[in-house]
């Protein structure tokens, strides 16, 4: 059946096979290794050891992510469009692989990576401050005095300063004693050469007062340019900065190439990283497993079919005991869904929602055709399911995917969507009406429609209802197949059974009286499921007196059906709003054809192909999760437990890169 | 009631709705049936428009937020930035709905008093529906975005439960097109 069998399996071994028999584990990849039952509680505990060495691989992989996010500043990995859609993993070959394990030094490779960092950070660095002094330097480049040479002599106070322009005619500079020259003007301020006699006293920067009166500001450009000062003039200090600015780019550009070229090891690292890694998830699992002196058990689980190929790969060891037996009542038995080839891309949807425990029924046969047709006749457009169709199965063509299930899923459901489009003459929305009239295009596209959702959606929303009882009725006859699985036939026909019947006699009993059938069959039936209602409503009730109140108080749950199945109307909202919108992009188009005389047909295919477009990729996204809420909330809580763990082999670590041949 | 995000663009909505109502109560007369069936028609756009707006918004800004730490979760984050971006097509689709009704593209306009209240109620479900439940949607979606940064392989569950919101503007705009197409007398 649909959900896979189990076969509980035990390993004793000698401890000291402990890592091959990991490592084989793993590379067999057919065994759910869960926590050993005795873990901890056979032989000796944990011993629990603070200064126990920390494993190689925690280094490593610190390691390696450091230099990755360093690589990727360099980008050497082109991914295409699709890939972060599918999350698709740069691939290697499995030599390349092993040749990087073998040879590639990653302390050695971090410890470059950490000294570049650490260079171009400090080149960048001085590269800014140099390049500051030199905005600064730029307009005292005429200035012919060297700037060591300014300061204070044994009679003069000489310094360069920035004062107002306004203050250069002034009284104050040109006064004896004091001596000046203006190097720069720009913007209403002014810098000037100053030399003020001090006379013979101490007068320490007597320029200061003069300075001060003046609004100006002196400028120490000596302690500004620090290591150049000694090059003497503005000019060669800042042509020797300059030189200085030109090798430091010069080493950054090697430092740059260097790491471009080492960049080109990205895939190494990321497969390392996925060898580290390995090893990190082996370790943790090995300690699921429990340990006496000597040996050691793993526990798990292996598809029962799987059994002989498992035993058989494990015949290298020799000293090792492999038990399998049918799993217990009460182990977490994994979950792996194996249905026909036509339903596993359906298998997605169940995904969603949660596996099934191991001991109900797997809902996907019975979702699926639901949600196969309730996704066409949402997105209801037959070009729409075409292009759905033929974008996915280029997608599956081309992409390499790992797990196709959803890309299939989506085929498929093309095909529900073209059959729906066709039967409602929704092309392109009424593109054939709109753009084709009278064409045998558009004669053949009316004559194969039976209902026009716009014109006439009563009738589709009573097919939308009418789905709906259908697949609520579908939800509670699968609860019954399970319950009678289980062995309990009685609560099976009552709980269940009555149900069945109930619900088509009383639509038939309706129809008939709404004189849509003639048959009054409908009555019979709703009767018996009646009884059976009362019945299963009475039967758990202990006192005899409520008895009749919770057999008529069990036709309460008829609210809770009627409020299920109006929840299928939104199939026809849905519908209508993918048709709608066909419809208005046709029309946006064809208004646009009178409003430009001439030019409008150029105009018309982008809209025609923007409009569609965005229609389909919304009503898509709609129609997806829609369909998925009804089998969700209406079906699955008809007879859905979950909780299943899905089955998990231990296998190789594959996070970042996928290993080719 | 009308706190945070939900709240304060509830209460625009609201405002707009009322300023409309006044409008339309006071000056019906003056305006005539036209422009209160194309105030109808607008009010559909702009409602679900500023639900849709600020709800792909806020779900955009953290959908980036993800994206950058984990580029390969831009697949997951889209269509949870999406999901709230229904509703404004749905007041669109409403509104373009009315304006045919009100054969706007085929010539004259003359409704009766009677006849542009009945469109702009008509209006009323999908706009309203439409505001209040793209903003929780897209409160959903953002959570539902912390299951794509948090377990990535069961980001389809966030997706449904944003989804659940949606069924209200689903049904909102169910009505609308219902009201329209069929109880509107033009």
């Amino acid at each position: 059946m649909a959900i896979a069998r189990m076969r509980k399996v035990t390993i004793l071994a000698y401890e000291e096979f402990e890592a091959p028999l990991f490592e084989k584990l793993r590379d067999t990849g057919l065994m759910h290794v869960t926590k050993s039952a005795a873990a901890g509680v056979a032989g000796q505990p944990e011993e629990i050891d603070s200064h126990a060495e920390v494993p190689e691989y925690v280094k490593k992989l610190s390691q390696l992510a450091v230099i990755k996010s360093y690589f990727e500043r360099y980008n050497t990995i082109k991914k295409g469009f699709f890939d972060m859609f599918t999350g698709k993993k740069p691939e290697i070959s499995f030599n390349q692989f092993k040749d990087a394990v073998a040879n590639y030094d990653v302390s050695e490779v971090y410890a470059k990576v950490q000294e570049h960092d650490r260079k171009l950070g400090d080149i960048g660095e001085e590269i800014t401050g140099l390049q500051q002094k030199l905005e600064v330097l730029q307009p005292w480049r005429q200035l012919d005095i060297p700037l060591n040479q300014i300061g204070e002599t044994g009679t003069c106070d000489t310094c360069l300063a920035v004062v107002p322009s306004a203050v250069l005619g002034s009284e104050a500079l040109t006064s004896p004693g004091v001596h000046h020259k203006v190097i720069w003007e720009d913007r209403g301020q002014a810098g000037i050469w100053l030399a003020v006699f001090m006379g013979e006293g101490p007068g320490e920067q007597a320029a200061n007062p003069l300075l001060a009166a003046l609004g100006g500001t002196r400028l120490n450009l000596a302690r500004e340019v620090e290591d150049f000062v000694d090059a003497g003039l503005v000019d060669d200090i800042c042509r020797a900065m300059e030189t200085r600015l030109s090798d430091l780019h010069k080493e950054q550009a090697t430092i740059l190439e260097k790491d471009a070229e080492m960049a080109q090891g990205l895939l190494d690292i990321l497969a390392l990283t996925d060898y580290y890694l390995d090893k990190q998830n082996l370790d943790q699992i090995r300690k699921e497993a429990s340990r006496t002196r000597f040996t050691l058990v793993v526990e798990g689980f292996v598809k029962a079919k799987q059994v002989d190929e498992f035993r058989e790969q494990l015949n290298c060891f020799k000293d090792i005991e492999i038990i399998d037996e049918e799993p217990g009542e009460d182990d977490d038995v994994p979950v792996y869904l194996e249905n026909h080839p036509i339903i596993r891309p359906f298998e997605a949807v169940t995904a969603i929602y949660g596996y099934p425990n191991y001991r109900e029924l797997d809902p996907t046969p019975w979702l699926a055709p639901f949600f196969w047709l309730f996704f066409g006749l949402c997105l209801g457009d037959a070009v729409y399911g075409i292009m759905l169709s033929l974008f996915s199965w280029w997608f599956i063509k081309t992409q390499n995917l790992e797990d196709d299930r959803f890309m299939r899923l989506l085929m498929y459901c093309g095909f529900s969507t073209i059959l729906a489009g066709a039967l409602t003459a929704s092309w392109f929305g009424d593109f054939p009406v709109a753009f084709l009239k009278g064409t045998f295009i558009e004669r053949i596209t009316s004559s194969i429609a039976v209902l026009d959702p716009i014109n006439d959606p009563m009738t589709l929303l009573l097919v939308s209802l009418a789905f709906g009882i259908i697949h609520i009725w579908v939800g509670i006859i699968v609860k019954m197949v399970g319950t009678i699985r289980d062995g309990q036939l009685v609560d099976a026909i009552l709980d269940n059974g009555s149900w069945v019947l109930f619900l088509p006699g009383l639509v038939l009993w309706g129809l008939s009286k709404a004189g849509v059938i003639q048959s009054g069959v409908g009555l019979y039936i709703m009767a018996a499921g009646a009884v059976l209602v009362m019945i299963s409503g009475a039967r758990n009730q202990k006192s005899i007196f409520m008895k009749p109140i919770s057999a008529v108080g069990k036709f309460y749950d008829i609210v809770g059906y009627f409020s299920d199945v109006l929840s299928y109307a939104r199939i026809l909202a849905l519908m209508l709003a993918s048709a709608i919108i066909g419809v208005v992009v046709n029309t946006i188009s064809s208004l646009v054809v009178d409003m430009l005389p001439g030019v409008g047909w150029v105009v018309i295919p982008v809209i025609l192909a923007f409009g569609h477009l965005l229609n389909l990729a919304i009503n898509a996204l709609g129609s997806f999760v829609h369909s998925g809420r009804l089998q969700y909330v209406e079906f699955f809580s008809k007879f859905f437990e979950g909780g299943g763990t899905p089955f998990r082999p231990l296998k190789r670590v594959r996070e970042n890169v996928s290993l080719t041949d | 009631m009308f706190k945070g995000m939900v709240g304060s663009w509830t209460l625009v909505g609201i405002f707009l709705l009322v300023g409309m109502l006044v409008l339309g109560a006071f000056f019906g007369e003056m305006l005539g049936g036209n422009v209160l069936a194309l105030m109808g028609a607008g009010l559909a756009v702009v409602l679900g428009g500023i639900g849709s707006i600020v709800g792909v918004g806020v779900a955009g800004e953290k959908a980036a937020g993800i994206t950058a730490e984990e580029p390969e979760n831009f697949g997951r984050v889209l269509p949870l930035q999406a999901l709230p971006g229904t509703q404004g097509i749905y007041g669109f689709l409403v509104a373009f709905l009315a304006l045919i009704k009100m054969n706007a593209f085929g010539g004259v306009l003359s409704l009766t008093l009677e006849q542009g209240w009945q469109v702009f109620f008509a209006c009323l479900p999908a706009g309203l529906s439409g505001l209040i439940s793209a903003l929780y949607q897209a409160k959903v979606s953002l959570a539902g975005m912390d299951i794509v940064a948090q377990k990535p392989e069961e980001s389809g569950k966030g997706m449904i439960l944003s989804a659940m919101v949606e069924t209200y503007a689903v049904l909102g705009l169910l009505t609308s097109i219902l009201l329209i197409m069929f109880a509107v007398k033009i």
